[in-house]
């Protein structure tokens, strides 16, 4: 297996090799959405541009809250979609 | 089939896990999530030749285990979303992982929140020059003029391939306007060739020349400042004179070369009522983001409270979004208020105050002032009070590992003496994880050291920051619990 040894190696030396079992991989990796933040426009999927002209405010907001209702943060956007999807 | 981490999606490795995260076209973290080394390794398999078969195969080599295509199957099937097929990207932005790099001790892993090794995003205000004066401006910046000691460009580069070696995802150019800035060109560059995403927000007149050679460099997007369809109306709320004549050619150029254009309106007492017909103009010249966002204290320009927006206003505004989305369905309208009820009673306000925005300052961004001076958050000014590290002579990762930054997003509580934070309960929870917006308290208070106005411990007699309420959560208002309701 060219070019994998290194990882072969490495796996080995930390303890990672030893600890997996094929069947972890099953299941989703999750995600926590965020209705987030910096951009130079506060979007449909942001919200919280607080700031005034070029740059939104630095505040990220976890979306809370069930579809529709669901709150992406606490200055602006709400969320619509899902409960893990902000959007306007 | 050949699979590959779909480009809107990005890993990197922090400490005890590794992140895994949406970036958005204009640069925000939309999703999060903190995976194991294991699985971050398996996506990193998936480099566009790869099929599940040989995934497997590659996973039973490297850890000894009885790996079969079905576990690699199952896995697929379980996150299909953060996948495509190789052949559907164009090389460019095809990015391809090293699975050596996310190796890490297996006692090492632990999937609680933890500060990034590194920022998730840079602001660089690359120049406090700027082509008009606004009124409503948030920059800390000289009117006109050069706009003070810039860093020299060959620094600025170093400092972008910093960015690159941190698997920092993008760079937020602002100022003052990055276009007065003489080598933004050079600087724009020289980012996207280090795969970072540049996100650029002007008022400068882009010759054709200029919008030519951003298409040749790569930039996805620009973003125009466009506050008013009225002439008189831009001037009062700019300075400047034939700014629409000036700058709808400049929409025109961008669209023509490919380029996406998003327009941003930052709306005052002075222009709320205008945005039907400024939203009418946007979409007819084929804008692609429409921004809307409200009038914010700022802490340089605030002259009176008549720039804010009254309720009235932001209730008319509300009602008249809802229908210009109707009238515009392709064209994107982003809103930056929140329009819900102040929260009423103490219950409310703690309920609404936990369920607040994560403030990034320091803990997932740093802002950079043109002379390499970097505080935490681009809307704090460049005294040494804020000021947390200089670029001009710092690598970016010592100032974001600096004790310095340290005691500011997270400050003794002998700072809060009198304050109603010196004894609260929860002041270390506060600063630890969601943070505390020390912009609001010193916009509202005069001081960075005490609660911003939407804690409930915070006093009400702090200055007015904007028309809607600050950190409202309408859902928890609204529940069966509220005191009001």
């Amino acid at each position: 297996m060219a070019g994998l040894d290194a990882l072969k190696e490495a796996l080995s030396s930390s303890g990672l090799a030893a600890a997996f079992a094929p069947t972890e991989l099953a299941g989703g990796v999750g995600t926590e959405a965020i209705c987030d933040t910096k951009a130079n426009v506060c979007n449909t999927k942001a919200a919280n541009c607080n700031s005034n002209g070029a740059v939104c405010n630095t505040c990220a907001a976890v979306c809370t809250g069930g579809i529709n209702a669901a709150v992406c943060n606490t200055q602006g956007a709400v969320c619509n979609g899902s409960k893990s999807e902000c959007a306007s | 089939m050949a699979l590959i981490l779909n480009p809107m999606w990005r890993m990197r490795r922090e400490q005890g896990y590794v992140l895994l995260y949406r970036l958005t076209d204009i640069g925000t973290v939309a999703e999060q999530s903190f995976i194991h080394p294991l699985k971050a390794i398996t996506i990193a398999l998936f480099d566009g030749k790869r099929t599940v078969e040989d995934v497997a195969h590659a996973l039973n080599y490297v850890t000894g285990r009885p790996v079969e295509p079905h576990n690699v199957k199952q896995f697929l099937d379980e996150n299909s979303r953060y996948f495509i097929e190789a052949s559907e990207v164009s090389e460019r932005l095809r990015r391809r992982y090293d699975p050596l790099e996310f190796v890490m001790d297996a006692d090492s892993i632990d999937f609680t929140f933890k500060r990034p090794l590194a920022p998730l995003s840079l602001v660089y205000m690359v120049t406090n020059a700027c082509r008009t004066n606004c009124i409503y401006c948030y920059a800390e910046r000289q009117r006109h003029g050069k706009g003070g000691p810039l860093l020299p460009l060959p620094r600025v580069k170093e400092l972008i391939e910093e960015t690159a070696e941190l698997r920092i995802p993008v760079i937020h150019f602002s100022g003052g306007d990055p276009f007065m800035h003489p080598d933004i060109l050079d600087i724009l560059e020289h980012t996207v060739a280090r795969d970072i995403l540049p996100v650029i927000s002007t008022k400068c007149v882009l010759s054709e020349a200029t919008v030519d050679r951003l298409a040749e460099i790569g930039i996805p997007r620009v973003q125009i400042s466009i506050d008013s369809p009225d002439p008189d109306t831009i001037f009062l709320l700019t300075g400047a004179r034939n700014y629409l004549e000036e700058m709808i050619p400049v929409i025109k150029r961008l669209k023509a070369k490919g380029i996406k254009v998003a327009t941003k309106t930052v709306l005052t007492s002075y222009n709320v009522r205008q945005v039907p017909a400024l939203v009418d103009l946007l979409a007819s010249l084929g804008v692609d983001d429409i921004g809307l966002g409200e009038y914010v204290r700022s802490l340089y320009r605030h002259l009176d409270d008549n720039l804010f927006m009254s309720h009235e206003d932001l209730k008319w505004l509300d009602e008249t979004v809802q229908r210009l989305r109707e009238k515009y369905s392709s064209t994107s309208i982003s809103t930056s208020w929140n329009f819900a009820p102040e929260p009423k009673s103490r219950r409310e306000k703690e309920r609404a105050f936990l369920n607040r925005a994560r403030c990034t300052a320091g803990m997932q961004q740093l802002a950079i002032y043109p002379d390499g001076k970097v505080v935490p958050c681009e809307e704090v000014p460049s005294t040494p009070e804020f000021v947390v590290g200089d670029l001009s002579k710092q690598s970016i990762l010592e100032v974001w590992n600096s004790e310095r930054l340290m005691q500011l997003i997270r400050p003794p509580k002998e700072k809060f003496l009198g304050q109603p934070c010196y004894d609260c309960l929860d002041f270390y929870e506060c600063h630890a994880f969601l943070g505390r917006c020390f912009v609001h308290a010193l916009k509202a208070y005069g001081t960075p050291y005490a609660p911003p106005p939407e804690c409930p411990k915070s006093s009400p007699s702090g200055l007015r920051l904007q028309t809607s309420p600050i950190c409202v959560d309408p859902k928890s208002s609204q529940s069966s619990d509220c005191d009001s309701c």
